[in-house]
């Protein structure tokens, strides 16, 4: 049987005979606890957010994340505690949080504050200092309209100062060994309901998992489950079968080969962060700016990859790196280069009861260097108008500083995520018997005329909500621009856009 | 902590925020057999209705009924809503004149069953051509009423005559409230023809009128209550009634509690928001860029109904001038028809259209002398003395310290030499650009309609010293109830925690007015003020009878009551007081004084007073993509003698930063059919945690004590800070211009969306 712990409450909440399609914060309002409010219904505005706390891969430890109640399954629960903001108090004292944000005025209306005291729990309990820049990271993905965010910003700096004395009530040794314990009373559970003619399948081997996806090749199969729950809340979907791959361990795992990573499709953005950062350190302003810290605790590497989004960020980067995809059907699998997986808009190349076990990236070689970039209307939280990645391959060093090879990708530029070959040959035939250290804004600026050609010539983007066609070939070529001058890396001024100004 | 100051005290529910025990209309425990409203909308923006098919809904689980226009019509007569003119009718009939609006609302058990239910309703609708863009409506002269007109001198001749003359066309968008409580309603039937209504509105009074209309009873029969909104921002002043309405409706047809919530995706598609404004401009000035005449037509957005559009629009004229004097003059404004939703009251209520059009011409008065933006606003700002301290309508300006908030902030936020700084660092760099920007403003406080300038309250005081407090003014988290509480507190001389604010009730203090126009704690606290003190003069009777001493030697202060060389507690004085039936409640009547405006020759005195503020913003721009960064703002704002100054900074940083959203990232769009395609967070931006500028200091000006006689002499604070944003917009504009080789004046739409940006930096416009 599943179930999951709620707060401080002794007794676990069984799932059986609850809804498979139901959400977190469904559940919860459902049920009384109307702490939890609900502002947008897909994972925009964290007004919804809770902090759930699970044991950490090891076990060793908690793991505290944020997590948008209302695009979450409550059945994704199983086996973990949820704390929401009724959850925070001891005896009738407020949490240190929730202090500071009375002390320093940082509610106004009210309604986003129990989300952004979530917000903050879960920052307060995984930080000791107050940078802004982590401040920003964990609660990007809360909006506010009444304060402006800077009493919410004090309130944060006043809280972390208390968390030395402070005793919390769940990062403590007793809640791990509560939810160890938890652990134990839940046999396997692969089924969790199937009382009514919807099911939720949560296995927890890869076998299993295989033997599911084939047997019931229209079922919804959801990892982090961040792009499923909108259809449900949205577009008033409702699912037959859905199969969880969060229980799966051997899909957790990130292993590191001499020339390759592969991640497989159980793990989350948050977790491959610390291994994409040590391997692609160039890509860490991107990667922050996918989505917001409740959407990337629980969106998957490979989920960003598998419902083919031309939107997705992590494609393009995987395309330059030469990523390739290991299918999985029944007890076999298969290669692809992940540009092969892309057919058509949301199309793929997976067959009936196949799934994305996990994608191999090859490693940067020393002479390759490795540019990405994103161009969207807010900094924060917001779908990319157009994003690209580069990888340019130098000779070797004893002759010269020269461009070898090129690879480009673009997301945002047409139905699917797309190499731009034209591009690449154009920028190798204009400048690989260029030294790359005499590139300068003007000397870029003067094939910028021929860039558009080449991209025009293999794109055509669309006119929507986030910008026009026109624009977004524009940003391709200035995208490109601001990488060639960043490889340069002696242009006149020494910042080649907002991210790398530092001010005096 | 820092808050044993009770002008500083927190909001009178931060404890309840943050621990999710304030509750939303959403959160209240709801009566058995609550059944629950959802809508099926129209997906096109014009058209004739041919057929609703609503067979499928009604046979979903849970459903109980899906009513239509024809039959609100049959069984209560009543169709037709609005606060000024009844032509919002409350689901679509035979036409539907824009995309999102009602055909038809479902009433099943659950939320969900009724969502389920109303996705399955299909209409037959015969599309016809939709009206969608102001430069449209402009084209087939679709307006909903006459031109809006005010004039002062001879503009028309002066311009010619002047120095120089500038042309030119400013796009202003609209903007969507995002409250993060969406609209919600919850009807109760009662014993024969009463019903109370929860409603998350900011105008209890105008949603007790429509209910009672709409169910044919008179007022006394329907009480609205609202204890707090998750944010209203003037969206929930009109916009709060159709809910409202058919939630009342069907729990009266059928006798059961109903409540509606809508979805964020109704709420943007169903409810009006900030007016898009195209302007017209032509402006002749002398080399000293002095204002010789002045032309602005506006042409507002306003959608398929009038909403308030009439007094927003008006208010965009009174607002032409901001804090510049104008011999010659001509305003005028046009209220476009469009297959949209209605466009209705949003924080500064038509004034930032205004203030932006005319700051937007100072600085390319500016810009075409070569001359510092801020040189041209001191030479052209309001002076003391007549004629330089007339408005366009005739309104004498008393108070004027615009002048002294200008010399303070540009000395404190160093404004000269950030100046020569930003042009040095322009002149070394390729890609980034700087851009620095001073703008004013000068809001007028009042409703322009005068006789919404009413309020009332009600005080009773225990007989164990306890007070509990109600007036009509509603909170949607501006801290408003616990400004009036104070103004009890220090009436009384007791702390806070002796007052208790209720729920605003139309039971309790009738015939209210919205809360808006940044009014509330101007109009509520007076009329709470003066509820004390009828109290007080009682209490002060009698005892000055009962002690023998003159009514002189009684005051209140400190949870004491001294009566001339004793003091006696409160509690205990309250106690004696009921104890010698001294009546201890009584109401408090205000209305706003000296007010009164003529709208035939658009002239008079619209506004009690003006409330001033000043702005500097510093703007960092990429060059080859058109992002940027705020980068630094200082502010100097003035509210008077504040009421709270925690609420009131708190009040200036978010309306400052809901102005940068409006003037930056919120862009409303609409495809050729007149779909409005941002329709939630994904696709609307409004500002996070990271575009709150890094270096952002508020001060709030505290040498100029207002003139009038206002509550406790302070100043309005809920919309004039809004406008301080106009800076921010300024400096991107002057980063564009800094970063152009040729010196043109480019174009720039607001908001300036990076690709707005981008097309001004590298566009011919």
């Amino acid at each position: 049987m599943s179930s999951f712990l709620l707060n401080q409450n002794p007794e676990p909440i069984a799932l059986q005979g609850i809804d498979p399609n139901m959400t977190v914060l469904q559940f919860l309002r459902a049920t009384g606890r109307v702490g939890t409010k609900e502002g947008c219904a897909s994972g925009d505005c964290g007004a919804c957010t809770a902090v759930v706390i699970d044991l950490s891969e090891d076990e060793k430890a908690l793991d505290f994340k944020s997590l948008n109640t209302c695009i979450a399954l409550v059945h994704s629960l199983s086996g973990k505690c949820l704390v929401t903001v009724e959850g925070l108090q001891q005896d009738k004292k407020l949490h240190p949080v929730q202090q500071a944000m009375v002390d320093c005025h940082g509610s106004q209306c009210g309604y986003c504050t129990p989300g952004f005291i979530m917000s903050m729990y879960a920052w307060f309990v995984t930080h000791n200092t107050s940078q802004l820049e982590e401040i920003e990271h964990s609660l990007g993905g809360n909006l506010c309209r009444c304060t402006g965010y800077q009493p919410i910003i004090e309130s944060c700096q006043q809280a972390i100062k208390d968390k030395p004395n402070y005793q919390d009530p769940y990062a403590n040794k007793q809640t791990h060994q509560r939810l160890l314990d938890f652990r134990e009373t839940l046999k396997s559970a692969t089924i969790v309901s199937e009382e009514k003619k919807e099911q939720f399948y949560a296995p927890e081997t890869l076998t299993e998992v295989s033997e599911l996806i084939e047997k019931y090749p229209t079922a919804r199969i959801i990892a982090g489950g961040t792009d499923l729950g909108l259809e449900l809340t949205l577009f008033a979907r409702r699912f037959e079968k859905i199969i969880s791959l969060q229980n799966v361990k051997e899909l957790k795992v990130i292993t590191e080969q001499t020339q390759s990573i592969t991640i497989n499709a159980g793990v989350t953005i948050k977790q491959a962060l610390p291994t994409l950062l040590s391997y692609f350190p160039s890509t860490e302003q991107y990667l922050y700016r996918f989505a917001a810290t409740q959407i990337r605790n629980w969106a998957t590497i490979c989920g960003n990859i598998a419902n083919a989004s031309p939107i997705g960020d992590f494609p393009p980067l995987f395309f330059v790196l030469g990523a390739r995809l290991l299918l999985r059907k029944g007890d076999k699998e298969r290669e692809l280069a992940i540009e092969d997986y892309f057919i058509r808009y949301k199309q793929t190349a997976l067959q009936q009861g196949e799934f994305i076990k996990s994608i191999i990236i090859p490693k940067l070689l020393p002479q390759e260097k490795l540019f990405v970039h994103k161009l969207s209307k807010r900094f924060e939280d917001d779908i990319s108008a157009v994003s690209l990645a580069i990888k340019i391959s130098l000779q070797a060093p004893e002759k010269g500083n020269y461009i070898s090879d090129i690879a480009i990708a673009f997301g945002g530029m047409a139905e699917v995520p797309k190499k731009a070959e034209a591009l690449s040959q154009l920028i190798i035939k204009r400048f690989k018997n260029q030294d790359i250290s005499h590139l300068d804004y003007a000397s870029i600026n003067n094939v910028s005329a021929e860039i558009v050609q080449a991209i025009a010539s293999e794109f055509s983007p669309l006119s929507d909500m986030r910008a026009s066609a026109s624009y977004r070939l524009a940003m391709a070529k200035a995208l490109v621009q601001r990488s060639l001058l960043q490889l340069a890396e002696n242009s006149e001024s020494s910042e080649t856009s907002l991210f790398d100004f530092k001010d005096e | 902590m820092s808050n044993t100051n009770p002008s500083n005290a927190p909001h009178d529910s931060a404890i309840g925020h943050v621990t999710g025990e304030a509750t939303y209309i959403d959160d209240l425990n709801i009566p058995q057999n609550t059944h629950h409203i959802a809508f099926a909308l129209s997906k096109v923006a014009h058209g004739k209705i041919n057929s609703i098919d609503c067979q499928k809904a009604r046979a979903m689980p849970g459903v109980k009924a899906v009513l239509l226009s024809q039959d609100i019509e049959r069984e209560f007569g009543h169709l037709l809503i609005g606060p000024v003119q009844k032509d919002e009718p409350l689901l679509a009939k035979d036409t539907v004149l824009f995309y999102g609006q009602a055909l038809c609302a479902v009433l099943a058990q659950t939320h969900q069953q009724a969502t389920l239910a109303a996705a399955t309703i299909t209409a037959d609708i015969i599309e016809l051509e939709p009206i969608v863009t102001v430069g449209q409506a402009i084209e087939k002269e679709s307006y909903l009423n006459a031109p809006i007109k005010m004039k002062t001198g001879d503009a028309k001749s002066a311009i010619p005559k002047a120095d120089y003359q500038i042309k030119g066309e400013l796009d202003i968008g609209g903007q969507e409230h995002f409250y993060l409580e969406t609209q919600t309603a919850l009807a109760i039937p009662k014993e024969k023809d009463e019903i109370v209504v929860h409603s998350s509105t900011q105008n209890p009074t105008e949603v007790q009128h429509l209910v009672a209309e709409v169910l044919g009873v008179p007022m006394h029969s329907v009480e609205v209550l609202t204890r707090r909104m998750g944010g209203g921002f003037g969206g929930k002043e009109t916009d709060s009634s159709q809910i409202a309405c058919l939630s009342a409706l069907f729990a009266k047809k059928y006798n059961i509690p109903v409540k509606a919530r809508l979805p964020r995706y109704e709420d943007f598609l169903m409810t009006g928001k900030r007016h898009d404004f195209v302007v017209k401009y032509e402006v002749g000035f002398n080399s000293q860029g002095i204002v010789q005449g002045i032309i602005i037509d506006y042409y507002a957005k306003c959608g398929y109904s009038l909403d308030l559009s009439y007094a927003i629009v008006s208010r965009t004229l009174f607002h032409s001038d901001n804090c510049y004097y104008f011999e010659n003059a001509q305003f005028r404004g046009f209220l476009c028809k469009t297959n949209t939703t209605s466009n209705t009251a949003f924080r500064g209520f038509g004034g930032p259209q205004g203030m932006l059009a005319i700051e937007n011409i100072m600085q390319e008065i500016a810009q075409f002398l070569g001359e510092d933006a801020c040189v041209i606003r001191q030479r052209n700002f309001y002076q003391k003395n007549a004629p330089k301290n007339i408005t366009p309508y005739q309104q004498i300006i008393e108070e004027n310290i615009i002048s002294e908030l200008t010399d303070s902030l540009l000395t404190t936020s160093n404004y000269s030499k950030r100046k020569e700084q930003i042009t040095q660092f322009n002149a070394t760099h390729n890609i980034l650009k700087k851009g620095l920007a001073f703008s004013p403003v000068k809001f007028g406080v009042s409703f322009t309609t005068t006789f919404l300038n009413q309020a009332g309250a009600l005080v009773n005081v225990y007989n164990d010293g306890s007070i509990y407090l109600n007036h009509g003014g509603t909170e949607m988290g501006q801290g408003l109830f616990t400004k009036i509480a104070y103004v009890v507190a220090m009436e009384f001389g007791v702390s806070m925690e002796c007052i208790k604010v209720s729920a605003t009730s139309t039971a309790k203090v009738p015939n209210t007015s919205a809360t808006a126009a940044s009014s509330g704690s101007d109009m509520n606290g007076k009329a709470a003020q003066i509820a004390c003190q009828r109290i007080k003069e009682n209490m002060i009777n009698f005892a000055s009878e009962h002690f023998s001493i003159s009514k002189k030697q009684i005051a209140f202060s400190d949870g004491e009551v001294i009566l001339d060389k004793q003091k006696m507690p409160f509690t205990e004085f309250v106690k004696l007081c009921y104890l010698n039936r001294v009546e201890l409640f009584s109401n408090g009547f205000y209305k706003t004084p000296k007010i009164h405006y003529d709208r035939e020759t658009a002239t008079g005195r619209p506004f009690y007073y003006y409330a001033y503020g000043v702005s500097v913003s510093e703007v960092l721009l990429d060059c080859i993509t058109g992002e940027y960064k705020i980068t630094a703002v200082d502010i100097l704002h003035d509210v008077g003698n504040s009421l709270n100054k925690a609420i009131d900074k708190g009040q200036i940083v978010g309306a400052y930063i809901q102005g940068i959203g409006w003037l930056c990232t919120e862009e409303l769009k609409w495809d050729d059919k007149g779909r409005l395609t941002t329709t939630g967070p994904a696709t609307y931006k409004i500002p996070s945690i990271g575009d709150t500028p890094k270096h952002l200091n508020v001060e709030i000006q505290n040498k100029y004590e207002p003139q009038e006689d206002t509550i406790f002499k302070s100043k309005a604070v809920g919309e004039p800070p809004f406008m301080l944003a106009i800076s921010s917009w300024l400096a991107i504009k002057d980063a564009i211009y800094n970063a152009r080789q040729d010196k043109k004046v480019a174009k720039l739409p607001a908001p300036a969306t990076f690709e707005q940006v981008h097309n001004g930096l590298h566009l011919d416009t």
